[in-house]
């Protein structure tokens, strides 16, 4: 019978591959102008930790430490981060090879609030929050600035919070008091920048 | 024709081609990706600029570094276990890949997994084939569904007609591809499933979505996540309907019927619907709530699926057949703490099945036997299954190296009111029913389709991991189980993993696994199948060699070599002098090859997945002395992902399935039917953003309208399964 004679027929005839071709060399078109317009408009985005990264190096520039914050004029420019570090190898690369007037800057990851010999900038890690009031209370009047993304840090008595706006920015909000207790100068150019809380 | 040969470098130039339009422009682009320039850009910014800089998504939706991140894993021993380290051959899915991915139910969202094949079972419901190991009714895999068995008592599968979770309230999916009865028993044979839902871990507050598609689909969900109380909480209520896709069958099992009719009888009106659509629609609905309080857990589901239309499980195109499958099931967890050292955990589950199916054997206007049969030969059966599932589990951590795990448990299966109405056949006397009578209630008979009996399983289970030396772990583990109906099996496993280096592990495994015989297979009684009481469990030896390679930090490797003996695999056969089948256990079968996976993040917006797939199954007649290739099964397959965030906010998925060599042998098949070798490329985009609430995403699955065909399991559907054609899909769901 007819309809039990299977043969070739059992399969619809192949699409020609040319019409493929001409599918596929569209969405390339297309794939590429749409890579032309995505990389415009990537560059103004970054991961978080990477614009904290930035951020706390610019630190450097913005706020100035006195000679007594260094154990030496050797010593170099201390990074700590305290916790568990949320910068992967971000904050290392964005300091690699840079120094502050003259002094190397490096980093150093520490578990302990007590290691802090040093440091001109601690950077609280998020895995810190329950420990924050103790922590505070050993650096207060210390010539370090206290950075954190903590919720409240700078109500807790840190020095500099990082916040995520609803637009997914990264900002800041400071208390210059604190910073001049410790001893530390600070331009107006960040408090310009920068959400200033008195407490 | 030779037809699967050709089309291999079909199936390779749409792949080869869909490669080179994806990865060429992100390759372009990796560089640009680099993060030194990020940052060094960064730098040049003022402040007030870098105020500006938006944080990238890859936080709240991560999925390239989610692709290549280290996956944990439960399934393989119990415990919590890095994939690389643990003592199996596993794949974990996450809540994320589902989500990019777009799929829309458990198959699509299994097609990335290795060497993993879905095949059709006779309603069209999908079966699912690890390493070439596949039947009709498909038992010879374990679905879990958070630990619980997925299981149908009468096929040893998911039923005739597939009630399956529902994907938007999956949380992850891990999937051992090998044996697992040392841990869980009977048919975890050729792979193990567990479906993990979303706990108030995963979802905190609402979701809601809708899904329309091609083919009248329309989905609906809504799932929660917080606390009641003390208590944690998460539900789920979703549903989908669906007319199904347009499966054209060409010629059905009457088609043959009415050219032998016509043969005899050249003024017979062949009454085959063939050519012609068969019925795919269904109305599903997937409920789940999970309570937590302290140490105990309260799990309560119930899945139901409506008006399934028949599909062609009578081997015809009919659109009137319809059937009902339900599943509840309560699920309470206790987890008492009784010291340090111990983990424990009681559990106690209730499943029950219940089953309605009213089909057309043959459809109106037949004539069989000599007999009109105006309005068709029509069947109408009813079944409920009960399960209940003792077991309590322990794990003691008190010896340095050694982790113990023990396990008792009780089980007991029962099929009850099984109903069942014909109108032809024989009555329940005995006597033959006349041609094109009414139906005929012959529950409580001789002659009704399943039986109603039940069996227990006792077990127990004992495992160790030990911790030979650094970087050396040997896992050693079995269970004995003692059916009521069939008697014991001792399924033991062992598995060797040596730590290289941090970037290197390589494993060795082997375990035993059986399949149990169902219940239909032991105690059946229907006038066409008889249950044989004397069968074994059909049991599998695997061995398997893998590795794990991360050469770089975004380059993540694996390769699996795998070789199986299965043993005592359950046939039905005919009975000599009858028209009866029976089971018995009858044929060996050996399987060998390899499965190979790369997993890449090439920027950090994009991200590869590649995989192949290799199998060989030789089927061994003890009897006859000969070894044939098993055939049906893929030789070849491969799968491709690529994931690609195109714009801020926007992501483009692509996936191309490739499957390929596969034969039927043509001596046994009575149509001489051939199978040829397919691509399906799927694409979704979606938009995501978390400072909006919205998600929305697109598809086009099968994206080159590529006709694509399965095995029919009956010979008498000459042209297979057609599979569907191009078709979409909207989604949209809100967060809040």
């Amino acid at each position: 019978m007819k309809l039990l004679a299977l043969s070739d027929k059992s399969c619809r005839l192949r699409a020609v591959p040319i019409r493929w071709f001409a599918v596929i060399l569209l969405i390339t078109l297309w794939s590429y102008s749409i890579q032309l317009w995505a990389l415009t408009l990537l560059q103004e985005s970054a991961k978080e930790y990477q614009i904290k990264a930035v951020y706390l190096y610019n630190f450097s520039s913005f706020v100035s430490w006195n000679k007594e914050a260094f154990a030496n004029d050797q010593a170099p420019f201390l990074y700590c981060i305290l916790g568990d570090n949320p910068f992967g190898t971000q904050l290392d690369l964005t300091v690699h090879e840079e120094n502050v007037e003259g002094r190397p800057i490096q980093t150093k990851y520490l578990t302990q609030v007590e290691q802090i010999t040093g440091c001109q900038v601690v950077f609280v890690a998020p895995s810190e929050e329950t420990k924050l009031q103790a922590i505070l209370a050993y650096l207060r009047q210390r010539p370090i600035l206290t950075v954190s993304d903590i919720p409240n840090f700078v109500e807790q008595g840190g020095m500099i919070k990082f916040y995520t706006n609803q637009r997914r920015q990264v900002r800041m909000a400071i208390d210059p008091e604190m910073l001049q207790k410790a001893g530390l100068g600070v331009s107006g150019n960040l408090l310009r920048v920068s959400e200033v809380i008195h407490r | 024709m030779n037809n699967w040969s050709q089309p291999t470098i079909e199936g390779g130039w749409k792949v080869g081609l869909l490669l080179w339009v994806l990865i060429l422009p992100c390759v372009a682009l990796a560089e640009e990706e680099d993060d030194l320039m990020v940052l060094n850009n960064l730098k040049q910014m003022s402040l007030q600029d870098l105020g500006q800089v938006e944080i990238r998504l890859d936080k709240t939706f991560d999925v390239f570094d989610g692709l290549i991140k280290q996956q944990k894993i439960k399934v393989a021993t119990g415990l919590t276990q890095e994939l690389s380290v643990a003592p199996a051959v596993a794949t974990v899915i996450t809540a994320q890949d589902l989500e990019v991915s777009g799929a829309r139910t458990l198959e699509e969202a299994l097609r990335m997994v290795p060497g993993l094949h879905l095949p059709r079972l006779a309603s069209l419901a999908p079966g699912y084939s690890f390493r070439g190991l596949y039947t009709m009714v498909n038992p010879e895999l374990l679905i879990m569904l958070n630990n619980v068995p997925l299981k149908n008592l009468v096929t040893g599968s998911r039923g005739r007609w597939g009630v399956i979770p529902q994907v938007p309230n999956i949380a992850r999916i891990e999937v051992i591809r090998g044996p697992g009865s040392a841990l869980y028993g009977a048919d975890a044979f050729a792979g193990v499933i567990n479906i993990i839902t979303k706990t108030v871990d995963d979802l905190e507050g609402t979701e809601a979505g809708v899904r329309v598609g091609s083919f009248d689909t329309y989905e609906g969900w809504v799932l929660h996540g917080g606390l009641l109380g003390p208590v944690k909480m998460e539900a789920a209520v979703q549903y989908r309907t669906t007319q199904g896709y347009d499966a054209v069958i060409k010629a059905d099992g009457q088609t043959l019927r009415d050219t032998n009719l016509l043969k005899q009888q050249p003024t017979y009106q062949p009454v085959s619907l063939a050519p012609g659509p068969v019925n795919l629609a269904a109305k599903e609905i997937d409920t789940h709530l999970d309570l937590t309080y302290n140490r105990w857990q309260l799990r309560l589901d119930y899945q139901g699926l409506f008006d399934r239309g028949a599909g062609t499980f009578s081997q015809i195109v009919e659109p009137w057949g319809q059937a009902d499958n339900t599943r509840m099931a309560v699920d309470v967890l206790w987890r008492p703490r009784i010291s340090a050292d111990w983990d424990l955990e009681a559990r106690l589950v209730y499943q029950r099945w219940f089953e309605n199916s009213e089909l057309w054997l043959q459809p109106p206007g037949a004539i069989y036997k000599n007999g009109l049969y105006p309005e068709g030969i029509k069947e109408h059966s009813r079944l409920t299954e009960q399960e209940q599932h003792f077991s309590l589990l322990g794990l003691y951590k008190g010896f340095s190296s050694h982790l113990l795990r023990f396990g008792v448990g009780y089980l007991t299966e029962e099929l009850s009111n099984s109903n069942y109405f014909t109108n032809q056949g024989m009555d329940g006397l005995g006597k033959p029913l006349p041609p094109g009578g009414p139906m005929v209630d012959l529950t409580d008979t001789s002659w009704v389709q399943f039986p109603e009996v039940g069996r227990q399983d006792k077990y127990v289970l004992a495992q160790d991991s030990w911790s030979l030396a650094d970087h050396w772990e040997l896992t050693a583990g079995v269970r004995y189980d003692r059916y009521s109906d069939f008697g014991a099996t001792t399924n033991p496993r062992a598995a060797l993993v040596w730590q290289l280096s941090p970037k290197f592990t390589t494993k060795w495994l082997y375990g035993r696994a059986f399949r149990a015989p169902t219940l239909n297979e032991t105690a059946g009684k229907s006038e066409r199948l008889i249950g044989n009481p004397q069968l074994k469990p059909e049991t599998i030896n695997t061995y398997e060699w893998a590795f794990d390679y991360r050469p770089f930090e975004d380059l993540y490797l694996t390769l699996n070599l795998f070789q199986y003996q299965s043993q005592d695999k359950i046939k039905s056969i005919l009975i000599p002098g009858t028209q009866s089948f029976t089971y018995l256990n009858y044929e060996q079968w050996e399987g060998e090859g390899f499965e190979w996976e790369a997993r890449w993040k090439m920027s950090a917006r994009t991200s590869l997945l590649l995989n192949y797939a290799y199998a060989n199954v030789q089927m061994i007649d003890d009897k006859k002395g000969t070894s044939i290739d098993r055939g049906i099964y893929p030789h070849h397959s491969a799968y491709l992902r690529f994931d690609w965030l195109f714009i801020p906010n926007w992501y483009f998925d692509g996936q191309a399935k490739w499957v390929a060599e596969r034969e039927i042998d043509k001596a046994s098949d009575p149509n001489h039917r051939s199978l040829s070798d397919y691509t399906i490329i799927d694409f979704a985009w979606r938009y995501k953003n978390s400072a909006w609430p919205w998600n929305v995403a697109v598809g086009v699955r099968n994206v080159l309208d590529e006709e694509v065909r399965e095995l029919a399991p009956s010979p008498n559907i000459p042209y297979n399964f057609p599979l569907p054609e191009r078709n979409w899909f909207l989604e949209l769901r809100y967060r809040f």
